[in-house]
């Protein structure tokens, strides 16, 4: 089901290390410019008088280019071709950790985590939007049936699952008529197709797992639905076989919010409607008389523990009712004809999934339908709710709240309903409760009420960005689709404006347009997700990471990541990330360094030589300089780390380095250009003064100054090393032995240029003292700079680096200590959630079954660096990337 | 109702168990775990650093200063007096001029006693050798193998002369430099060792045994010296060395091998900077301190026409070469500034101390009112 290729993805670094190589290009060309026309000067003045030069009066015509062509031959090795060489392996690498590392070992399944991409991790880091899935991903997907209320009574309340309550399998094993008909509901309203296995057990194939919860707890409680042969559903009750005969399916749709089936009970040829639902769907069509207080409470009171509810409801239909009314469905299904022919087409192209199709393209003609259906949904026995859990998965509370101090910014995008979204939203620290978040809802049945709300939702926006507050907008897939088609602009704002969002009932194709509003805003996007409906999402987002989870491997295949939990998101991000991030930004203008410093050198030279182009080092040095003297120490620094992971998991605020870009931008480059220029100073002056006169023989002086490059480099790598391994040693100090062991080779071949230079200049004290010499007057002032910002302008990173290491007691203090929430109790909780529907968020941490799941709710901002940002930039450019 | 559907249900359990067998191996190094040393600038250790390289660097760069300044050196400069009065106003007609003498009278002055062995250097100003037509003018294949004597590629545009490949080659060998010494003490004459001047590995494997020059100087426009025929031929004959004869115009030149041509050989060590010495020759007897040492000197070398200066020197040497005080002065420098450095950070350090790794400093534990 892979639609097409997706074009390749290029990590942000990527494009600033093609700009900053584009830039050196220009200057190479500059560079080039003015020497080749200083050089022609100078041949035209000088070289003529150097008669030893024997410059003939007349050249060819190509003579004026042949100056300007040599120092193009000269800088061409300005631009760093090893770059890339280096990057692809060190990627390589990163990528290879992902995979070994074993934290991120899902361990019921035994999957490890995957990068597939093995060329984006240093994107990892550079995270700023997170659009995940719900059901399955912040979700463990696996629905369980909890509780219920049947006719006003509470089962599962005392221990928690109603399929364990001695009440409810007492009223079962009586036979109550209420319970058994709830029961029957649970069991045949739906579209669940069992399966017998050769061992005899029956498997249930469901589109929808609470479809699959509910059969399942009604098979336990003994209404075992065991067979469906076309129309004739077959229903073991205790012993007995109940059949019934399906007469009409009234399909679910996200308008009409609950399904039915009109079907003929066999045992003695009535007609029932049987229908479950949401609660709004449901109870306002109850039969006149009926009190429906109770299935209100019981629904209240099961959405605040976050569980899924749905009204299961039915009625006897008359047949004469039955006929006039089967005939106007008839009518109205038929002109679904012209939808169920777009319906192949378009799911094709959007992936199966039910109802979001339904929702998003065949909303008029499923209009009518609803109306039709509508007819008969009335009257109705509400019999009462059943509560299905969907628990969240282990740890996505703290990995949202810890990823959320990274300054990421999360929006959820389901096609779950919208209170269901709220309810998991709240119970993993995506949104806060009052007061300290504030929830605006965009909805509307009609364009204009889309419109009204949006600009509403963002007058709100604009006016709470400045306060520490968390507010966060709901919307649903119709207003969306107005908001994406006609108010691109304004959404596009509010998507700035908004740390928070959450979209439900969208389609695939939504949440694929939604990756594409975030990246146009030139904001990296990761989405998360683990079903076939979110491979476009995944595929569109700057990073797509895959859940291998229940809903097959189709996201996990087409996503960068794959990993098994959404709680190891964390250390993809915070670990991997920003290891990769920091990594390569080293390597990458580091690379930039070593070809500037060895290519300023030659400029440099071309200025005692007549600006004549000629190269100071010879091909083989020039060759291995780049291969292997500067390449292998750099390639070390995969090892390396700033920061131990521990501290920066306590600390995710300093991923912010990474996202705003900090490591790796011009004006570090430019740090590192400056670097290069003063090392190369440094390194020919020093050769050039101390090798004149009677040793200024060419190999000599240009052995002399290849070994300035070489230690300079190695110490410039160390200097740049954080932590050093063994590998790190071997690798810097090792390879400056591996350099002369190199050129002691070279020296001993009688054919090679420099035989025999190396052994000379090994055997001169003035050689070692003009290497000690540029090393320290190349070093001491870089490391009396990095001293001095280090202890007095540090870093975040600095800080925490000195901390860590000297033990300081900043590890007790920077810690996300579990700090116990004061329960906010039901009545106090004055909700301003704006949306039609009040329903309190509260939060109850029954959901998560991990300890730290609670949040703080003192009124410290997330971050300073967001809350700053937000404060000092009056509109909506909150762009960390200005820093 | 779910949004999703759940197609593949199975199949997780299968594949759980087919990845099972790919959980990865442990290793320190997979899990980026290696034992790490990681060390951070504490001012104790940069401050020590900066002392220890202070503390290094003053008396190493007092021991080269000293070994420079213990170095005597004479340098005397001729290229202007080596002209008759008569010539000043064109320099280079007179010294382009055959026919003319080029004798020329220098004395120097010893003062300061100069132990053996005395290096005697020509030193040339504004000459770029590194210049890169020049520097690639030279074949080496031909210098080391006679059977090549006739790969003449890279050498152009000295490369043929009478339609004839010329050995050695190349605009290095064409513009030897060929002014002569001859230097006496007191009317005594003070002899030139001139063997042993180039580096042995060249003679031995570079410059061949059985090479000898070939229509060497012999085109239209004579650049330098001609190749060495002063040695009696009798001494190589006795030294069984072979000889050999070539007859253009008159008199008789007989040639020597290349390995045998020193100052070919030190002349073809390119220099790498327009400003350089070369080895002449070495003086291996003491010059006492008020010494008059007389050279008379052969100006033939053409340096006027591009302006360049000319210069003899000689000089002792020490354990650091010639006469050079950068080395010692730049490690002064360099050590004072570490020293400068490491007193500055100290007064930093006491006068402003810093606790490393406050926390405070932590812009997200900060009072959220305070920025």
């Amino acid at each position: 089901m892979s639609r097409g290729i997706p074009e390749p993805k290029l990590t942000a670094m990527d494009a600033m290390i093609d700009k900053l190589t584009g830039a050196i290009f220009v200057f190479q060309i500059v560079v080039v410019m003015v020497l080749g026309i200083a050089g022609n000067v100078w041949k035209d003045t000088e070289a003529k008088k150097q008669w030893y030069v024997l410059y003939p009066d007349k050249g060819p015509w190509y003579e004026l280019l042949i100056i300007p062509l040599r120092f193009e031959l000269l800088c061409s090795i300005m631009i760093p071709i090893s770059i890339k060489v280096s990057l692809d392996l060190v990627k390589g690498l990163y990528a290879k950790f992902i995979d070994w590392d074993h934290r991120m070992v899902d361990l019921e399944t035994s999957t490890p985590s995957n990068a597939t991409n093995t060329a984006i991790s240093e994107d990892l880091g550079q995270v700023e939007y997170i659009l995940t899935d719900k059901t399955g991903t912040l979700t463990e997907n696996k629905m369980i049936f909890r509780r219920c209320c049947i006719s006003g009574i509470f089962y599962g309340n005392e221990n928690g699952d109603a399929l364990k309550d001695v009440e409810l399998l007492h009223a079962v094993s009586s036979g109550s008529p209420d319970v058994v008909q709830f029961l029957t509901i649970m069991a045949i309203c739906n579209t669940v197709i069992p399966t017998q296995s050769k061992t005899g057990d029956i498997l249930y194939k469901a589109q929808s797992q609470d479809e699959d919860a509910l059969v399942q707890a009604a098979a336990h409680l003994h209404m075992v639905f065991f067979n469906k042969s076309g129309n004739i559903l077959e229903v073991k009750f205790n012993s007995s076989v109940l059949q019934y005969e399906v007469l009409e399916t009234l399909e679910f749709t996200s308008d009409r919010k609950r399904m039915s089936l009109v079907l003929r009970d066999c045992q003695n040829g009535k007609i029932l409607l049987l229908s479950k639902g949401a609660d709004e769907a449901i109870l306002p069509y109850a039969r006149t008389g009926q009190q429906t207080r109770n299935f209100v409470e019981a629904v209240e009171q099961y959405a605040h523990l976050g569980l899924r509810t749905l009204c299961l409801a039915w009625r006897e239909l008359r047949e004469d009712e039955y006929r006039e009314w089967s005939l106007m469905f008839r009518e109205a299904n038929s002109t679904l004809v012209d939808r169920e022919v777009n319906g192949i087409l378009v799911n094709d192209i959007l992936y199966s999934n039910s109802y979001e199709l339904n929702f998003s393209v065949y909303y008029l003609s499923q209009w009518r339908v609803a109306e039709v259906c509508q007819r008969i949904e009335h009257n109705l026995e509400v019999l009462g709710v059943t509560a299905i859990e969907d628990r969240l998965q282990d740890g996505v509370p703290e990995t949202i709240e810890t990823l959320r101090k990274a300054g990421i910014n999360f929006w959820m995008l389901t096609g779950d309903k919208q209170n269901t979204a709220i309810q998991i939203a709240l119970s993993c620290n995506f949104i806060s409760p009052e007061p300290k978040g504030q929830l605006l809802s965009i909805d509307g049945k009609t364009e204009d009420e889309v419109r009204r709300s949006l600009e509403r939702v963002l007058l709100t926006m604009r006016i709470t960005t400045s306060e520490p507050k968390d507010v966060a907008f709901v919307i649903d897939g119709w207003a969306l689709d107005f908001a994406l088609n006609h108010y691109r602009k304004a959404f596009t704002e509010l998507a700035i404006l908004s740390r928070t969002a959450i979209c439900c009932r969208v389609t695939p194709s939504q949440k694929a347009q939604l990756v594409q509003i975030l990246k146009s805003c030139d904001y990296r996007t990761l989405a998360i997700g683990d079903g076939g409906n979110d491979v476009r999402m995944i595929q569109q987002a700057d990073i797509g990471v895959g859940i291998s989870g229940r809903e097959g491997l189709q996201a996990a295949r087409a996503a960068d990541y794959s990993i098994g939990k959404f709680r190891f998101l964390k250390r993809l991000i915070l670990v991997h990330g920003r290891y990769s991030y920091n990594r390569t930004a080293f390597l990458s203008q580091y690379s930039f360094y070593k070809s500037l410093l060895i290519c300023f050198i030659q400029i440099f030279f071309s200025f005692i030589s007549g600006v004549s182009g000629t190269s100071l080092f010879n091909s083989v040095s020039l060759m291995a300089y780049n291969v292997f003297y500067t390449s292998v120490p750099v390639l070390v620094s995969v090892l390396d780390k700033d920061l131990s992971e521990e501290t920066v998991i306590q600390h995710p605020q300093i991923l912010f380095y990474c996202q705003a870009g900090r490591l790796l931008n011009p004006s570090t480059f430019a740090g590192w250009f400056g670097r290069s220029l003063f090392h190369a100073v440094v390194v020919f002056l020093i050769s050039i003064h101390a090798y004149a006169y009677d040793k200024s023989e060419m190999e000599e002086v240009s052995m002399v100054a290849l070994s300035g490059c070489i230690w300079l480099q190695a110490f410039v790598v160390a200097m740049e090393t954080n932590s050093f391994t063994i590998l790190q040693h071997l690798a810097i100090w090792g390879n400056l032995a591996g350099f002369y062991a190199i050129n002691w080779i070279f020296s001993a071949l009688p054919a090679s240029g420099m035989y025999t230079i190396m052994f000379r200049l090994c055997r001169q004290p003035s050689y070692w003292i003009s290497i000690f010499l540029m090393t320290a007057a190349g070093m001491s002032p870089i490391l009396a700079i990095k001293y001095f910002r280090y202890t007095y302008r540090p870093s975040k990173i600095n800080t925490l680096q000195q901390a860590e290491r000297l033990g300081g007691p900043i590890l007790s203090l920077g810690t996300i200590e579990p700090q116990p929430r004061p329960l906010i109790e039901k009545d106090v909780s004055t909700l301003s959630i704006t949306q039609p529907k009040n329903r309190n968020p509260v939060y109850e941490p029954l959901l998560s079954d991990s300890p730290n799941a609670t949040r703080r709710s003192s009124g410290t901002p997330f971050d300073f660096f967001q809350s700053q940002s937000r404060s000092s930039l009056p509109n909506y450019s909150r762009n960390c990337k200005d820093n | 109702m779910s949004s999703s559907s759940a197609a593949a249900f199975g199949s997780a359990d299968s594949t759980a168990a087919r990845r099972n067998t790919k959980r990865p191996k442990y290793s320190k190094f997979t899990q980026q775990e290696l034992p790490a040393c990681k060390p951070i600038l504490t001012p104790r250790a940069v401050i020590s650093v900066f002392l220890l390289v202070s503390v290094v660097f003053v008396p190493v760069g007092v021991a080269s200063l000293l070994a420079s300044r213990k170095v005597v050196e004479i340098i005397h400069r001729y290229d202007a007096e080596c002209i008759p009065q008569s010539n000043s106003s064109d320099k280079v007609a007179y010294i382009q001029n055959p026919s003319a003498d080029k004798t020329c009278n220098i004395t120097l002055n010893v003062h300061k006693h100069m132990k053996s062995p005395i290096h005697v250097y020509y030193q040339l100003d504004n000459f770029y050798q590194n210049h890169r037509r020049y520097v690639k003018s030279r074949n080496d294949e031909q210098l080391r193998d006679s059977e090549k004597w006739d790969s003449t590629s890279g050498c152009k545009p000295e490369d043929m002369a009478n339609g004839k490949p010329i050995v050695p080659c190349g605009l290095i060998a064409w513009s030897l430099f060929n002014d002569t010494y001859i230097f006496s003490r007191n009317n005594k004459n003070l002899t030139v060792n001139k063997k042993g001047i180039s580096w042995k590995s060249d003679r031995d494997h570079k410059f061949g045994k059985d090479v000898f020059p070939k229509n060497f100087q012999n085109g239209s426009i004579i650049g330098g010296a001609r190749l060495n025929d002063s040695i009696p031929v009798s001494i190589y004959v006795n030294n069984n060395y072979q000889c050999m004869y070539e007859i253009y115009g008159s008199p008789l030149f007989f040639y020597e091998q290349l390995s045998q041509q020193e100052d070919l050989i030190v002349w073809m060590r390119t220099a790498a900077l327009p400003t350089f010495r070369k080895l002449y020759g070495k003086i291996e007897v003491d010059l006492n301190e008020g010494d008059t040492i007389s050279v008379i000197l052969k100006n033939n070398y053409n340096t006027y026409s591009f302006s360049g200066k000319k210069k003899l020197v000689l000089s002792t040497t020490g354990w650091l070469g010639g006469k050079n005080d950068f080395l010692g002065i730049a490690y002064l420098t360099v050590g004072g500034l570490c020293f400068f450095l490491a007193m500055a950070f100290t007064i930093i350090y006491f006068v402003k101390p810093r606790q490393l790794g406050d926390p405070s400093y932590l812009s997200w534990n900060r009072n959220p009112g305070g920025h």
